[in-house]
């Protein structure tokens, strides 16, 4: 099949939970779209054609890179030929790869180029400029794709997977959790023309498919954070099998924990962890999700059995004007130890259950990255929602195909 | 099966580098079987590292955390909790994340109850304004112990369980923190900190720098960090390390002249789907914040093999070398006496 | 069978694209010879007794480690009983032996143990590469890291090693005095930042290029080693090797335990071994994706990129 993907580089302003609204650089699927942080996610499946149509609008030559994807070729109107780094006077790199130039310059070079290539492994991947990368990548231009399996197949479950039919990677529901950082003297500079020093970097903002938390709770395509589509909020029912796909898009090590449970590692950079009959996936409580790398895992969580008659906690819960419940005048907490029950709250704190779910948070452990600018709670946080069987709709953690078109 | 019950007080008190500053912590300290009327002198004692909880797997853990406030600071009423970080399938009312269960006030308690699922290292800490309450000190060690586990019998002195070949005659964990200065003195003089301006200025094994590392548990000059991080054993014992990282950095240690095995990961062992052994040597042992390794070595020829952090300028006490994470493996022609207990 | 290694710490002086020539210490394999960053590399069989001749001509002791390898040193600690050096130590205008077995094959860093925090970041490093039983670098058929049967077989070798300068220190250091917060501002492949990494090797104090070449199809064993105090991540650009040894063990042994990655993430002081088959003709980037370390001092490209040429 071939999957065609237009994008625009473009600039715009993400907001932060704390207030503040930074420059950054991104990529929109629309001409007369919004920049987007991360990019837009690019789904496609193992043999397709995909064609990249990237249109340059800013005010430098910008590229895209497709690490993990062999034989990338690209066409900037003289027809395809394999990407090539490109060096300038001195035999010096001035790109990584073939770029789009700038609209201005006065060599006229084409602000249009189309990359292709065809995945030849499913997996999780990353995009990312390849130009100027010491500072477009951190201003934004980067983004998530999806290789899904040749055997994909959503309706069937033993085809539900990350990686094909018989490779342990069946899945009910799949998240992708794009980690990048933000220092947002850095992007202030880039706004006003000011010197960009990336020795001087330092991230005041830790963003989770570019936004912070408590923002990474809220669903995707709310309204009011135009530029950051993207929500992180993941949902479950008990013991189903859930797919994280974590990828590194900014510049720094994040080990994110997810409450809860481990996960089991099954691919990395868009390789599945198995030798022929060999099976090298692993488990982990705390994943270090290095720059540029992905981590495929399964998650599951089953509770312990915990039920108010057959297998009451326990331990007595004490009187609730003993218990702290609720952060800033709000909780996640049912009221309840058990699923699917609601018990009371302490009067005057938001209740923000639903129907008795619990919830686990999955967080950078290097705490300092769950603040927003200091301020605990932000950054690379979000929860793990956990609803009774049953009563979670079936859409929940389905990731549709990026269009495709006819060849 | 046995039934374990711990209490653990939550508190401040203080702590002392080896250039001799005083760092203000909050903390908790073991008052397991203290009378009630004599818990309120446990206030201001808070102890970094925290106590080693310590369980079998198919044991009954209750642990009762009591927040008795901070003397240091009369002005926070500040909850806590305990996060059993690690616990497989946990429920939230006991996994400790005030934002979806329960936090205990002060002056009150709260029992956690836990029955552990796996054998392997894991950390505790409280996850009240985890940012801070971590880096003030919160952190303690936890071990799960096979459900065969027999320190009597050395088949069945392991870490994962008879025939996993984690066997061990000695055991140390080596919990790695950092403390930045200024966080501490901010939260002694009731100031704001802007925590994305972290930086440490110590970096702490066992809750000591170096030289402190390497001085006898329960040293007089150090009545709040009773943990040494001093190695020992006799040629020829394997050694078990349990790595944990609750420092807000990555580290990378080493120990002179003696390469690692990596057995267990995250309070897992290694193994695949069909348990494959997907266990490993290391030359540097590389440990991100909220990790566990599980790490053996036979103890070579009697010597003095130093443990540094391979990122070496981690080894100074604020700017100032010796010092930091470094400690040593000492290593005797088999004069040493069995060993009690970890880090004993 | 024993082999000598003779190496001298001295001063010197190194280049880094755009600024003056900067302070040094680095070790040397003859009197004669001037300090080189990194250190000579050795190139000695699994199995051999290396007897190591240290002599210092710095202004202070110094020592000399190796990682990786089974050794029992010989620490010395000051009057408080801390640690001085965790070696035997050379006194200035003095010599210190060690002898070390090569019992495993990879590479393997040696570098000073006394103060490494201010010895080892102003270059006293290297890298000794241990051949594996049946080697012969003169029949390329015997080429392989760690042996038969661990799937390491190689038509091209190329050994990088990452570091980091930190200028201030250096200048602070050579002048007597006692450095501050580390923040290095270049960044290095085998002791050169961008674009003199792809130059080819020569006589300067920093002799080893970084540059690749190898004609499609060609197995390329790359082995990276960080001897940086930072966490570096290679990235390979086009190309997705397969892990083979991790800090010089092999992966495949009694089950294959090795994987395919595209970038891979070093802490400070470890060392990847990949492999992986040349692709079609052209070039390909090498970079650090800790994109603040492709730069000398801000100025970029610098820092840690190499190009491999496939022809």
């Amino acid at each position: 099949m071939l999957r065609n993907v237009d994008l625009w580089t473009r600039d715009g302003f993400f907001s932060t939970p704390d207030g503040s609204s930074i420059y950054f650089w991104g990529l929109a699927s629309r001409e007369d779209g919004k920049a987007q942080l991360p990019g837009p996610l690019i789904v496609v499946q193992q043999g397709d054609t995909v064609r990249i149509n990237l249109t340059n609008t800013l005010p430098e030559a910008t590229s895209l890179l497709f690490p993990g994807q062999e034989g990338v070729t690209v066409d900037d109107g003289t027809g395809p030929r394999p990407v090539q780094p490109r060096f300038g006077p001195g035999g010096v790199l001035t790109s990584f790869t073939d770029y789009a130039d700038y609209p201005d310059n006065p060599m006229a070079n084409p602000t249009r180029v189309t990359y292709a290539f065809t995945p030849e492994n499913p997996g999780t991947y990353l995009y990312w400029s390849g130009t100027n990368v010491h500072r477009q990548v951190l201003m934004g231009l980067h983004g998530c794709l999806i290789v899904r399996p040749a055997d994909y197949d959503e309706s069937v479950p033993a085809r539900r997977t990350a990686y094909g039919e018989g490779t342990g990677t069946e899945f009910d529901r799949e998240y992708v959790l794009v980690l990048a950082e933000v220092d947002p003297e850095l992007n202030y500079n880039v706004e006003h023309g000011f010197p960009y020093r990336v020795r001087d970097y330092k991230p005041r903002y830790w963003t989770m498919n570019g936004r912070c938390a408590v923002d990474t709770m809220l669903p995707s395509g709310v309204g009011y954070l135009p530029t950051q589509p993207y929500g992180s909020m993941i949902t479950a029912e008990p013991g189903e099998k859930v797919l994280f796909r974590y990828a590194g898009g900014g510049i720094e090590n994040h080990p994110l924990h997810p409450h809860g449970n481990h996960t089991r590692i099954v691919g990395l950079d868009g390789r599945l962890l198995r030798n022929g009959a060999t099976d090298l996936s692993y488990k982990r409580f705390t994943v270090l999700v290095g720059p540029g790398q992905t981590y495929d895992q399964i998650f599951i969580w089953t509770g312990l059995g915990f039920d108010p008659v057959t297998h009451p906690i326990p331990t007595v819960l004490p009187q609730l004007q003993n218990l702290a419940v609720g952060h800033a005048g709000n909780t996640l907490w049912s009221g309840s130890a058990y699923l699917g029950l609601k018990g009371d709250l302490p009067v005057g704190v938001a209740d923000l259950n639903d129907m008795g779910e619990y919830y686990f948070m999955l967080h950078s452990h290097e705490e300092v990255q769950i603040t927003n600018w200091g301020k605990y709670p932000g950054g690379l946080m979000t929860m793990v929602a956990v609803f009774p069987s049953g009563r979670l709709g079936e859409r929940h953690g389905r990731i549709p195909y990026t269009e495709s078109v006819p060849v | 099966m046995a039934i374990i019950e711990q209490r653990l007080g939550a508190t401040d008190g203080w702590v002392k580098m080896p250039d001799g500053n005083l760092f203000y912590i909050m903390g908790f300290v073991d008052i397991t079987g203290v009378p009630e009327t004599a818990v309120v002198s446990y206030r201001g004692k808070a102890r970094l590292i925290a106590p080693l909880v310590e369980a079998k797997v198919g044991d009954e853990v209750y642990l009762t955390l009591t927040n008795l406030g901070f003397p240091g600071r009369p002005d926070l009423d500040d909850s806590h909790t305990v996060h059993w970080h690690g616990f497989p399938n946990q429920i939230p009312l006991y996994d400790g994340v005030p934002e979806a269960s329960v936090a205990v006030r002060v002056g009150r308690d709260f029992d956690y109850y836990y029955k552990p699922l796996d054998p392997g290292t894991y950390m505790y800490h409280c996850h009240f304004e985890p940012v801070e309450h971590i880096q003030m000190g919160m952190v303690g060690p936890l071990i799960a112990r096979p459900r065969d586990y027999d320190p009597g019998v050395p088949a069945l002195k392991t870490a994962y369980g008879s025939g996993t070949g984690t066997e061990f005659a000695r055991e140390y964990f080596v919990f790695l923190t950092e403390l930045d200065a200024r966080a501490h003195e901010f939260m002694v003089l009731v100031q704001e900190y802007d925590w994305s301006e972290y930086r440490a200025d110590y970096y702490l094994i066992n809750g000591r720098a170096y030289p402190d590392t390497v001085k006898d548990n329960g040293d007089p000059s150090l009545p709040s960090q009773p943990f040494s991080a001093r190695i020992k054993a006799n040629t020829g014992d394997r050694v078990l390390l349990r790595f944990v990282n609750l420092g807000y950095q990555q580290h990378a240690i080493e120990i002179v002249g003696i390469p690692l095995h990596v057995a267990g990961v995250d309070a897992q062992r290694p193994v695949g789907l069909n348990g494959e052994d997907l266990s490993y040597g290391k030359n540097v042992l590389y440990v991100a914040p909220g990790q566990t390794y599980d790490v053996m070595f036979t103890a070579p020829a009697p010597g003095t093999y130093p443990l540094y952090n391979r990122n070496c300028h981690k080894n100074m006490n604020a700017g100032v070398a010796p010092g930091g994470m470094v400690s040593e493996v000492a290593v005797h022609p088999g004069t040493l006496p069995p060993q009690p207990g970890p880090n004993a | 069978m024993v082999t000598n290694i003779d190496l001298w710490a001295k001063s010197g002086s190194i280049i880094l694209p755009g600024r003056d020539p900067l302070p040094f210490w680095g070790f040397s394999g003859s009197a004669g010879a001037g300090a080189q960053l990194p250190g000579p590399r050795y190139d000695v069989m699994e199995g051999e007794s290396l007897h190591i001749t240290l002599s210092n001509q710095l202004p202070g002791t110094t020592s000399l480690v190796l990682s990786g390898v089974e050794f029992t040193p010989q620490p010395v600690k000051d009057g408080q009983g801390r640690f001085v050096s965790y070696n035997t130590e050379a006194a200035p205008g003095g010599s210190a032996a060690y002898d070390i077995v090569a019992a495993r094959p990879g590479v393997f860093l040696y570098q000073s143990g006394t103060a490494p925090e201010t010895q080892v970041q102003m270059g006293l490093y290297g890298v000794i590469v241990v051949r594996p039983l049946g080697y012969d670098p003169g029949n390329p058929s015997t080429w392989s890291g760690y042996g038969p049967g661990t799937g390491t077989e190689f038509d091209v070798e190329k050994v990088l090693v990452i570091g980091e300068v930190d200028t201030a220190w250096h200048e602070e250091i050579a002048g007597g005095g006692t450095p501050s917060d580390y923040d290095p501002g270049y960044f290095t492949l085998n002791g050169r930042s961008y674009p003199a990494t792809v130059d080819p090797d020569d006589a300067s104090s920093q002799p080893y290029g970084s540059g690749m070449a190898a004609a499609p199809g060609q197995r390329i064993l790359l082995r990276i080693i960080n001897a940086g105090f930072l966490n570096h991540t290679l990235s390979l650009d086009g190309v997705t090797a397969r892990v083979v040894a991790g800090d010089s063990w092999p992966l495949k042994t009694s089950i294959d335990t090795t994987y395919r990655k595209n970038t891979i993430t070093l802490g400070s002081g470890q060392s990847y071994d990949l492999l992986f088959t040349a692709p079609a003709t052209g070039k390909y980037v090498i970079y650090d994706r800790d994109l603040n370390h492709v730069v000398n001092a801000n100025q970029f490209p610098g820092g840690i990129i190499t190009i491999l040429e496939v022809t």
